[in-house]
């Protein structure tokens, strides 16, 4: 019985994704930064789909656990499914707020995502779904904080998958748009999807084994066209 | 961040204010969110109290997303949850295991801190009484930061405080409730009655656990009291019927014409209830069917349109007079020609928490559309009420008087006041109908 590995498993999404594949039986390693969440996301899957969790307590962005990270990872139960999730908006113009969202988006999730998939390599086998956002698409004046540090996972994660296809591991880069959860809270968009749907598309392009996919689907014409706009035009507009 | 701008109401759609609406995802933020913002708040579970209970014009804190079951024991039929689990997800958790909920409302989908900060009653009052008295602790967030554990033994005047306490006294952040062993179907039998005389006999002869009349607002004179009871009983346990068949859902779209339910819709519609030859005197029925009509009904309120609707529940206590004052009660809208599209008639003991609805006797819940001719009724209806000792039901309520609500509570006020007092001396706590009805002077 092989589990799938959610990593920001406490974030809105995460907590969507992971009642998505319970319902499906699948065993969950749940890996959070926040204790109580992660007890409460826990028991209340297993209460209501009958699977068996793990939690594993961990900060991205505390890089220096990189080795403990590393031991952690060789003494989970086999697994062969890797969902990133772990995304934070900027709280504020602090500097320290700079740090935190660029290591939180990128940095973290690529460190742990290069662990993950050395021990994916050694049993030739596995899927890796890395959750990134349409705003990583083009540098914009409105999130670029947010959507260059995604733009990076995207990139990175766009890599593994042509260095480790030979060994079995398929990835998926998942871009969200707008997703009803504290980010978009009071934005008044028609375009916000609920968690639920993005959880089930999400599930959906992994059987799939889609390799890149827009959720919903409209973001991909919506970031083909700002992709096109020429750069004198665009550095004028309040996109 | 997890607040916004929203247009709110309760259930009746009246009164409808704009606030701010927070919506946090984790506990340990909350006391955070209090602490930088100083004004006072409200909590709110589903929203399906039909008046102004969980509103508040600075900031009302939902606990939709703090929904997660944190224990369930399937040999003792106790679970813990977090307050915004809903008493429809408890169901389908428990109910494959044979556990069942001992009390529930009219609706399913309202939250177990929110029945519990309502004290809902189910149509077996008599036998499980209130939703409170399985309740065997809750977790409490005082308003000042401070978590408090609190049991009917530990903390027990603040737990009893809460019970029934409108969201007085803090927020509650889990629940634990303790279940019964009941199969999730019903043999449920229908009679139709004709007059007062005929529901004051049924409810004599009654031996069910649940038992409930709808009564026809338009039966006037000699027809007063026309209507049908039911009663029901839960099948036996190891009876073969162990899922339930998927429901036929509806829904009332935003913008239903109000214009169509009115007096002459609605007198089709009784007729058609009372002679509707179709349905069954005795039938099997999966529990949603019996204790939950109306929520097959998505958004029903949206019948009502805009302006919305009222409803008035109140306790008759029990004595020789008890179906002459229903009557009484029933008449005096038919005499100023307003009629009540739906009149419910249940039956209670007492209650033994302190700001509790039910008394021994009979209950009748009336929903009105909205307008201004109403309230000189529903005040009319407050004065007779209370010469009978009897009090209006404060989950459904939106315009009780402040001196008619002192009468009724009497009884409870001053204990509940002095511990309010205590635990919330800031006044952090306060919704629109604490304001109203005076909750914490």
């Amino acid at each position: 019985m092989t589990h799938a590995v959610i990593l920001g498993a406490t974030a809105s999404l995460g907590k969507a994704l992971c009642q998505e594949l319970a319902k499906q039986n699948i065993n969950l390693i749940l890996f959070g930064r926040d204790q109580e969440a992660l007890a409460l996301l826990a028991s209340d899957l297993t209460i209501r789909f009958g699977i068996a969790t793990d939690t594993h307590l961990l900060d991205v962005t505390e890089l220096e656990q990189v080795t403990t990270w590393e031991t952690t990872i060789l003494t989970l139960p086999p697994f062969d499914l890797v969902f990133s999730l772990v995304g934070v908006m900027p709280k504020n113009h602090s500097s320290q707020s700079i740090v935190d969202t660029i290591n939180t988006n990128f940095t973290g999730p690529a460190v742990l995502l290069s662990l993950f998939v050395q021990k994916l390599q050694k049993q030739q086998n596995g899927k890796l779904v890395v959750v990134t956002s349409v705003a990583g698409d083009r540098g914009r004046q409105s999130n670029y904080l947010y959507g260059s540090a995604k733009a990076g996972l995207s990139i990175f994660a766009a890599g593994l998958r042509h260095v480790f296809w030979k060994h079995g591991i398929h990835v998926l880069i998942v871009k969200p748009g707008y997703i009803d959860t504290p980010m978009t809270y009071g934005m008044k968009s028609p375009f916000i999807a609920s968690r639920e749907y993005v959880a089930r598309k999400i599930i959906r392009a992994v059987q799939k084994n889609q390799y890149e996919v827009y959720i919903p689907f409209f973001w991909k014409f919506i970031l083909f066209a700002i992709k096109l706009i020429p750069e004198t035009l665009f550095k004028r507009l309040s996109l | 961040m997890f607040i916004k701008d929203v247009s709110l109401s309760g259930w009746g759609n009246f009164p409808t204010i704009t606030t701010r609406l927070a919506r946090p995802e984790h506990v340990n933020i909350i006391s955070q969110f209090l602490n930088d913002n100083h004004t006072s708040f409200i909590p709110r579970g589903a929203g399906k109290s039909y008046g102004d209970a969980a509103l508040n014009q600075n900031i009302v804190l939902t606990t939709e997303r703090l929904n997660h079951f944190i224990a369930f024991d399937k040999n003792t039929g106790i679970i813990k949850c977090q307050a915004g689990v809903t008493l429809h997800d408890i169901l389908e958790v428990v109910t494959p295991y044979g556990w069942f909920l001992p009390v529930l409302p009219g609706t399913q989908w309202a939250t177990v801190g929110g029945s519990f900060a309502c004290n809902v009653h189910g149509k077996n009052h008599r036998l499980q009484g209130d939703f409170a008295e399985h309740i065997r602790s809750i977790l409490l967030l005082l308003p000042h930061g401070e978590r408090l554990f609190c049991t009917p033994t530990l903390h027990s005047e603040i737990f009893y405080a809460t019970a029934g306490g409108m969201g007085m006294t803090g927020l509650i952040l889990e629940l634990e409730l303790q279940l019964v062993h009941r199969a999730p179907w019903l043999k449920v039998k229908r009679i139709p009655i004709n007059s007062m005389t005929d529901l004051a006999s049924t409810l004599s002869k009654n031996t069910a656990e649940h038992w409930v009349a709808w009564i026809d607002h338009f039966g006037t004179g000699n027809q007063l009291g026309r209507g049908i009871v039911e009663s029901a009983n839960h099948c036996s346990i190891e009876s073969e019927k162990k899922f339930i068949t998927p429901q036929l859902q509806m829904s009332i779209p935003k913008f239903w014409p109000k214009g169509l339910l009115n007096p002459w819709s609605m007198r089709f519609y009784n007729y058609f209830r009372l002679h509707d030859a179709a349905r069954k005197t005795e039938e099997i029925v999966p529990w949603p069917s019996f204790f939950n009509p109306l929520d097959h009904l998505q958004h029903w309120n949206r019948l009502y349109g805009k302006p919305g609707f009222l409803q008035y529940q109140c306790i008759i206590p029990e004595s020789s007079h008890m179906f002459d004052h229903l009557a009484e009660l029933l008449t005096l809208a038919q005499k100023k020609d307003i009629f009540s599209y739906l009149v419910v008639v249940k039956t209670h003991r007492d209650s033994k928490e302190l700001m509790s609805f039910p008394k021994k006797g009979i209950s009748v819940a009336m929903d009105f559309p909205y307008h201004t001719r109403l309230f000189d009724l529903l005040d009319a209806s407050d004065t007779r009420v209370i010469k009978w000792g009897g009090r209006v039901y404060l989950a459904k309520d939106a315009r009780l008087s402040a001196r008619a609500f002192e009468s009724m509570y009497a009884h409870a006020l001053p204990a509940w006041r002095a511990i309010l007092k205590k635990i919330d001396p800031d006044f952090r706590l306060k919704s629109l109908m604490s304001h109203r009805l005076g909750f914490k002077t």
